[in-house]
């Protein structure tokens, strides 16, 4: 029906790079998407291999029953924490910056919570059995409580991503009314006969403002009942009653730092420089800071309270994660992962620090390539040698002691300075990277070194038994849930617009569109978009 | 999920059996309280106990229902030996996070374990302060005679792989009046199994002891008491062993034990 | 309790076992009794009596019950002056047999059955009602639902997924307001 209406405008200019994702895709899309089918392809393999023999596939073992999956699970929770929720919040405050990337925050929650739900199924022994949950579930157990969560939470989240998304479609119903049949019909389902009345605008609004009251508890919820299937037990280390708010801190902050992330990489890649800023990236680095923050005191009061009473049932794995096994992985997630972001998003914005540049030692070039020079020899070193026993499987770098590592890091960190300065996108990508990365790790941290160190010693435990070192397996699941997370988002933004471009132009983004659209809803559009 | 129209609390025994016909579990005997006491000065550490269990219940590798520990309490304490069947707690940590009530506390103390409905979730384990399940990584090898029998959870003699499985105190042989079997096997009599109702214990040599007495003349203590799991068994301390004490190597933990 | 009420409320019950014959002043029998007055206690008597049927005084005796897994002795005393002893058991508990052994070597032994245990048929999944006698947490730990949690999950999530409902039917409004106002097409996507 919409074909017999031959008059609709052409793409705009500005719709036209707003949409450019959905019209073209380049080599550069089927090279990805070809990539990501290939590992999330090893993955289910892998995947098949475990059903095949069984979890002795991966080096989950008694004592060490829960590893990567949980740490999968809890990790792509927390990212898909903050879409829905930042998003929520800025709509509520009306902070009018946001139109540009909630879409892509809410998409990321969206995509995120797929992988996550799908962990804790991966991570079951008799998947065969799944719908005993159905059948004999017991509202006691925290398992129920998340299953619950999470269903509430992914249709909530959907929600709160459909429907802001409504008129874009409608636009892309009218655009795409030659297009490819499968999009035709998707669109005009999806829809709803939107047609921008104003009564349609008021439910729409109505939608937006309920929903986002309603996401911002069930958003907290969620990843407090995750923390408490560690919180409801009674081992040392997990026992902890701000596991909920800890959880949450942490959630925050590597999702505000997945989306900033998907904002440079949207950026570069749909060429949306006028819409995601600088200013944006400022914004959100803010918030980073922010959360940083608040994380970083949580991790503090965590940690500080047993390690000042030292009582024995935590002795064990307090001191495998300050300074023993666990030690690099745990200072790198605090000093890589949670300080050094905070330093990169800040630091950069220092009146003093192009003078550093002029600082000899501190000159890029001859620095980065003694920095790397011996960074690589460091790294070399043991490879040459005889091996080692890799404690915890993630000793990543094993010989070189941790003051020459902090002495080249804080070097390197001071050459890089101006020169982030000058690139504060750059600074900020980086500095998400490492957030997420060490977000990941921290997980693992939490998780792994209290199952190392349960009440009773580990003893007469079979020959490999007593340490965990995931195995290509588990590595290979988790490269395909993340590349299945990649997948979601990138097809996402192949069907819909990542910018929502009604919202964008409400807000009058484009100079060249100053002048507010006439109609029926020329009087909403002063108001701030639902 | 089950909400209503099902046996609530307290339950009606007849619907309980209809909702459940394919469990062939004993119920269990109302009125007893199934109690452990394992005197410490007595174990040797020769772990008969480890042995008829896994031969009875065909243990699969790399599980040992009751496990002994070598243990020492502190830097200037004795080393001791500590067998750790399955506590059976009053305020069981495993079935309180249980999805699918696979496993759950009979009338008679003792936790259950359906194996048959087990999703392998591994919950429990990461629950159990005492390290005393253990899970089916593969699925275990078993003889022509064991795939024969029929799946009984209270013999516990068929395991499936992804599955968790414990210590449930035999019910079976409790059932038919014997002991069960880590208790019948200790060669020193040091470990005492009877029904607390009764107040009354027994050991492998018939000796038959007042269950609070032996419990209270001997200062008994429960394992990781303070985590108020209140367990089933009662250690009696290692005051005075009759047994070598464990090898120095490997080194004994100083963890745990009796605080 | 009414079980033993129903047993002995008649009177007395008398059970009396011979084991081995003996000559001259050595005990020869034990004569058992059990009493069970209103008051719920259980009283087990034991009259030790030689050859001629007189009763003997300062025969050390062992009372025993039966347990689970095998005799508990309960009690090591002699006979008073009228060659009587007695063990008793407090309300609402008693053995399903108590044994007496006499004599100085335990020579002359007699059991009494007492009552057997109840045959109340158990639960197979107790709920929070039987467990509440087992455990400190019992609704934490039945296999069933508790009425209070399913009462919260009820009302938090029946309250966020009729909000969902709220916002599907408002979704279906927008649907509906599309040909309800088919004059009206104005397309608010126009560009400018």
């Amino acid at each position: 029906m919409h074909a017999a209406r031959p008059q609709h405008p052409p793409f705009s200019p500005r719709e036209q790079r707003l949409l450019r994702s959905l019209t073209d895709s380049g080599w550069g899309f089927y090279a990805l998407l070809g990539g990501l089918l290939a590992v999330i392809a090893w993955g289910i393999i892998a995947y098949t291999v475990q059903l095949r023999y069984g979890l002795v596939v991966t080096f989950l073992r008694d004592n060490f029953m829960w590893g990567v999956y949980i740490t999968n699970f809890v990790f792509f929770i927390g990212v898909s924490h903050v879409g829905a929720l930042m998003s929520a919040i800025l709509r509520i405050t009306g902070a009018e910056w946001r139109r540009p990337i909630t879409r892509m925050a809410e998409a990321i929650t969206f995509a995120s919570l797929l992988m996550g739900a799908l962990m804790p199924f991966v991570d079951m022994g008799r998947p065969d059995r799944v719908l005993n949950l159905l059948l004999h579930g017991r509202l006691q157990s925290p398992v129920l409580w998340d299953m619950l969560s999470i269903t509430t939470y992914l249709t909530g989240s959907t929600l709160f991503l459909y429907v802001p998304m409504i008129p874009d479609i409608a636009l892309l119903r009218e655009r795409f009314a030659a297009g490819p049949a499968w999009r035709r019909r998707l669109y005009t389902v999806l829809a709803m006969g939107w047609k921008g009345t104003e009564a349609q605008r008021h439910h729409l609004e109505r939608i937006m403002g309920v929903m986002a009251i309603l996401i911002i508890p069930i958003a907290i919820s969620v990843h407090t009942v995750v923390s408490w299937i560690f919180g409801m037990t009674l081992r040392a280390g997990w026992n902890s009653t701000i596991f909920g708010p800890y959880f949450v801190s942490g959630a925050l902050f590597s999702g505000a730092a997945a989306v900033v992330t998907a904002m440079a990489a949207f950026r570069w890649a749909y060429h949306l420089e006028d819409y995601i800023t600088e200013v944006h990236f400022r914004r959100m680095g803010y918030l980073v800071i922010a959360l940083g923050m608040i994380y970083a005191y949580f991790t503090f009061a965590e940690y500080l309270t047993p390690a000042y009473k030292m009582a024995a049932a935590e002795r064990g794995y307090l001191s495998a994660v300050f300074s023993g096994q666990f030690a690099r992985l745990f200072w790198f997630t605090q000093v890589g992962g949670v300080l050094l972001p905070v330093l990169l998003l800040t630091v950069p914005r220092i009146a003093w620090v192009p003078r550093l540049a002029r600082v000899p030692i501190l000159r890029p070039v001859p620095a980065l390539a003694t920095i790397a020079t011996s960074l690589l020899v460091l790294l070399l070193l043991p490879a040459v040698l005889p091996q080692t026993a890799a404690l915890g499987g993630f000793a990543v770098v094993r010989q070189p002691p941790p003051w020459i590592i902090a002495a080249l890091g804080g070097w390197l960190f001071l050459t890089l300075l101006p020169l982030f300065r000058q690139r504060p996108i750059a600074a900020a990508v980086v500095a998400s990277l490492l957030v997420n990365v060490g977000a990941w790790l921290k997980r693992f941290v939490i998780i792994v070194p209290t199952l190392q160190y349960p009440f009773l010693p580990i003893q007469r435990a079979p020959a490999g038994w007593a340490i965990y070192r995931p195995t290509w397996v588990e590595w290979s699941i988790t490269a395909g849930a993340l590349a299945g997370f990649v997948l979601v988002y990138l097809l996402f933004s192949k069907v819909f617009p990542i910018v929502s471009i009604w919202e964008t132009r409400e807000e009058g983004h484009q100079p060249a569109l100053a002048s507010p659209p006439a109609g029926v809803h020329g009087g909403a559009a002063d108001a701030p978009a639902p | 999920m089950r909400l209503f129209g099902l046996p609530g609390a307290g339950g009606d025994p007849a619907l309980a059996y209809a909702a459940e016909p394919n469990t062939r579990t004993g119920p269990g005997e109302a009125g007893r309280h199934w109690v452990m006491v394992i005197d410490l000065a007595r174990c040797d550490g020769c772990r008969e106990c480890t042995r008829a269990c896994t031969a009875m219940h065909f243990v699969p590798s790399g599980q040992e229902w009751i496990r002994v520990y070598e243990m020492r309490d502190h830097a200037t304490g004795n080393a001791y030996w500590l067998p750790r069947p399955c506590m059976q707690c009053d305020n069981p940590p495993c079935v309180k996070v249980c999805p699918v009530s696979a496993t759950w506390k009979r009338e008679d103390g003792i936790v259950m374990q359906d194996t048959s409905r087990c999703i392998g979730c591994r919950f429990c384990i990461a629950a159990c302060p005492y390290q005393a399940r253990g899970f089916n990584w593969v699925q275990p090898a078993e003889s022509e005679e064991q795939r024969r029998q029929p799946y009984d959870m209270e013999w516990n003699t068929r395991h499936f792989k992804g599955t968790t499985e414990k210590c449930i105190f035999c019910p079976g042989l409790v059932k038919e009046g014997k002991l069960p079997a880590c208790v019948s096997a200790c060669p020193m009599g040091a470990i005492y199994f009877g029904d607390q109702a009764e107040d009354a214990v027994t050991n492998s040599q018939g000796e038959t002891i007042r269950f609070s007495e032996l419990v209270r003349e001997n200062a008994g203590y429960r394992l990781l008491e303070e985590l108020g799991t209140e367990p089933r068994v009662y250690y009696l301390p290692p005051r005075k062993p009759l047994y070598p004490t464990p090898p120095a190597e490997p080194a004994p933990a100083m963890v745990g034990g009796h605080r | 309790m009414r079980r033993l009420r129903n047993l002995f409320g008649c009177g007395f019950l008398v059970v009396a076992l011979l084991a081995l014959p003996a000559e001259g002043a050595a005990p020869a029998r034990v004569l058992l009794r059990a009493q069970a007055p209103a008051d719920g206690t259980v009283q087990v008597t034991a009259t030790v009596v030689d050859a001629r049927g007189a009763p003997m005084a300062e025969v050390p005796l062992v009372f025993k019950a039966r347990t689970a897994f095998g005799w508990l002795t309960l009690r090591e005393t002699a006979t008073d002056r009228d060659g009587t002893a007695r063990v008793m058991f407090p309300s609402g508990y008693s053995p399903e047999e108590v044994a007496i052994e006499a004599g100085d070597e335990g020579q002359v032994r007699a059991v009494i059955s007492i009552g057997r245990r109840k045959a109340v048929p158990p639960l197979v999944r107790p709920g929070r009602d039987a467990l509440r006698a087992v455990s400190l947490q019992p609704g934490f730990i039945s296999p069933y639902p508790v009425p209070l949690q399913v009462t919260v999950f009820s009302l938090i999530l029946g309250g966020i997924w009729s909000v969902y409902g709220y916002v599907v039917w408002l979704l279906l409004r927008i649907r509906r307001e599309d040909s309800h106002t088919s004059q009206f097409r104005q397309d608010a996507l126009r560009n400018p």
